[in-house]
């Protein structure tokens, strides 16, 4: 079943003679439980790609259309819906909300769908155990390592059982045994909640995991 | 969206107790004024409210302040009018009290008359109320700085004559002013150490018809204003809000406007320091209003913990200040509180209003910033 639909994708930034084509005539389609990573090198529209289909930045034209519904035309007070809804999002630098532990941190996306407490809680602890880091629930992020606040940002992205998980550069903080746990981690949740992914990565060490490799440069992807 | 709230104005300990600390002392300021404003007013219209009349006749164009002269005779006439159950002549003279050969400060004695009580002490501290004519009350305070008792013998001199008149103290009473203290003497003494002869300062009338008796009154007399009570204090209280209104209120605007930028500073700085978590939130599927939110709920996290300290500082303000200017009263009571919490609230939002502004213009795109 396809969760994702990208049809003739693009994005310009600027006008007229200083307009810059990030994203250029991007057509693809996500399957339920399929890993799709992306690589390419600095400044080829990756992370232009990976906001547009988080719904952080409007495309020039073409259309994204989520689990059938088209949410390209979506005004921004529709799209925090779906950001909050149907997208989890893992971050390069993991974006932790420095004052909350690991188990608030977690527990965001549910508090911002008003579920009751003791749920929020319950959930929040379960994934956090599902990663590993039931030692670590009440842990301020100063006190975690980076592949330990990676994987407090993974069970933040699973929390609200998205349809999508965007990860932009993931392991990029990370050492490489880090990285791989993360990595692994993050596969196995994946095709356990039954959700899709669109990794963005330089990290060649990490490719195995994934179920479809693209290549992007100039705005545009190419199929190894 | 509470939890989160907390927590970041919490996760800078140090900034957080500064800036409790710093908008306390601005409502403390602001409690203060309006206590002294309050605390005044009332101090100063606590005598002629007291007083059980209906009517009060003054002389023309003067008020409770000014010097009122009105024949005593004008007491008969009023008599005379229906609907008038009873008259009371009501002198206010300023005198010093002579106690073994030392002169007390001035204190404005009131004649009042001890049959009916009308005019007298509302309240006695100690002793007992005027029987005779030989008989003073004094202020309790008053007989404390001038180091006078109950029992003591004091004179006062009548000025047409030179001759000392003996008096006893018989009662301390609650009756000090900003203007001056009060005691209080039989209206018949007060006519004979009077330095005008035949002069009463006030009549106060008792009717079942106030209106009625003030339309007799000036259609049968002239040069006179007839005032009810409240008229009375409506006066009294304008008068001080003319002398320390203006001041204070400008105060306290003062104060409000500090205390939003104090409160303001801090959350905006708290709000640019964590504008990429601002983001994040955003990004995640936060909406603006919920981030609102939590920016108005630390700011007024910040003024209740500030009004929580206000509230013992303006205590503890109030009670020093009256050690050292006995003279004034500071009126703090739950209405005081109440208005000053709402005017702190006020203050918690619009000092959330910039930190707001700031927040409206957060791109979430900031995460994929490093």
């Amino acid at each position: 079943m396809t969760i994702l639909k990208l049809r003739n994708l693009v994005k310009i930034f600027g006008t007229d003679h200083t307009a810059i084509k990030a994203v250029d005539d991007i057509s693809l389609d996500l399957k339920k439980g399929e890993i799709i990573l992306i690589s390419g090198p600095s400044g080829s529209g990756k992370t232009t790609l990976l906001s547009m289909i988080g719904c952080l930045l409007s495309p020039t034209s073409g259309d994204i259309i989520i689990d059938k519904e088209n949410i390209t035309k979506y005004p921004q007070k529709k799209l925090w819906k779906i950001r909050l809804n149907r997208i989890g999002f893992i971050f390069q630098q993991f974006n932790l909300l420095q004052s909350l532990t690991a188990r608030e941190n977690v527990q965001i996306p549910l508090q911002l769908t008003r579920n009751k407490k003791n749920y929020i809680k319950k959930k929040a602890e379960e994934l956090l155990r599902e990663l590993g880091l039931e030692k670590r629930i009440s842990h301020l992020p100063k006190e975690l390592s980076g592949g330990e606040k990676q994987r407090v940002s993974i069970a933040r992205a699973l929390i609200n059982k998205p349809d999508i998980i965007l990860a932009d550069e993931p392991t990029a903080n990370l050492d490489s045994k880090s990285g791989h746990i993360v990595i692994e981690m993050t596969k196995k949740l994946v095709k356990k909640h039954g959700c899709a992914m669109i990794m963005v990565t330089h990290d060649h060490r990490i490719e195995d995991i994934a179920d479809r490799i693209l290549f992007m440069e100039d705005g545009k992807i190419w199929t190894n | 969206m509470v939890s989160i709230s907390i927590k970041n104005i919490l996760h800078d300990k140090t900034r957080f107790i500064i800036t409790v600390i710093g908008t306390s002392l601005i409502v403390s300021l602001i409690l203060f004024n309006i206590g002294m404003i309050i605390g005044t007013i009332t101090q100063n219209t606590r005598y002629v409210k007291s007083v059980d009349a209906d009517l009060w006749v003054i002389e023309e164009d003067e008020d409770f302040y000014s010097f009122s002269k009105l024949p005593t005779s004008m007491i008969d006439s009023i008599n005379t009018i229906d609907d008038v159950d009873l008259v009371s002549g009501l002198m206010i003279q300023e005198y010093r009290l002579k106690h073994n050969g030392y002169k007390s400060e001035k204190i404005s004695m009131i004649g009042y008359n001890i049959s009916n009580h009308i005019g007298g002490p509302s309240t006695l501290i100690s002793g007992k109320h005027i029987s005779n004519d030989f008989e003073i009350i004094i202020d309790h305070k008053f007989a404390q700085e001038n180091n006078l008792k109950i029992n003591n013998n004091i004179s006062i001199t009548d000025p047409k004559t030179d001759v000392d008149f003996d008096f006893w103290i018989v009662g301390l009473s609650e009756s000090r002013s900003l203007r001056g203290d009060y005691g209080f003497m039989s209206y018949d003494a007060a006519q004979s150490i009077s330095p005008l002869v035949n002069i009463t300062n006030f009549i106060l009338i008792q009717t079942n018809n106030p209106k009625q008796v003030r339309d007799d009154i000036y259609n049968i007399i002239n040069g006179v204003d007839v005032l009810t009570t409240g008229m009375i204090v409506d006066e009294i209280t304008s008068f001080w809000l003319g002398v320390m209104g203006s001041g204070n209120i400008f105060m306290c605007v003062i104060a409000i406007i500090i205390g939003i930028i104090i409160a303001g500073i801090t959350l905006y700085t708290a709000t640019i320091e964590k504008r990429k978590e601002y983001g994040v939130l955003k990004a995640i599927g936060a909406r603006n209003r919920y981030i609102y939110k939590s920016i108005i709920f630390q700011s007024l996290t910040i003024m209740i913990c500030a009004f929580i300290v206000a509230i013992l500082v303006s205590q503890l303000l109030s009670l020093i200040f009256t050690i050292f200017v006995s003279k004034m009263e500071i009126l703090l009571n739950l209405i005081i509180y109440f208005f000053v919490f709402m005017i702190t609230l006020m203050i918690g939002i619009l000092s959330s209003l910039i930190a707001i502004k700031r927040v409206v213009k957060i791109d979430p795109l900031i995460v994929f910033q490093e």
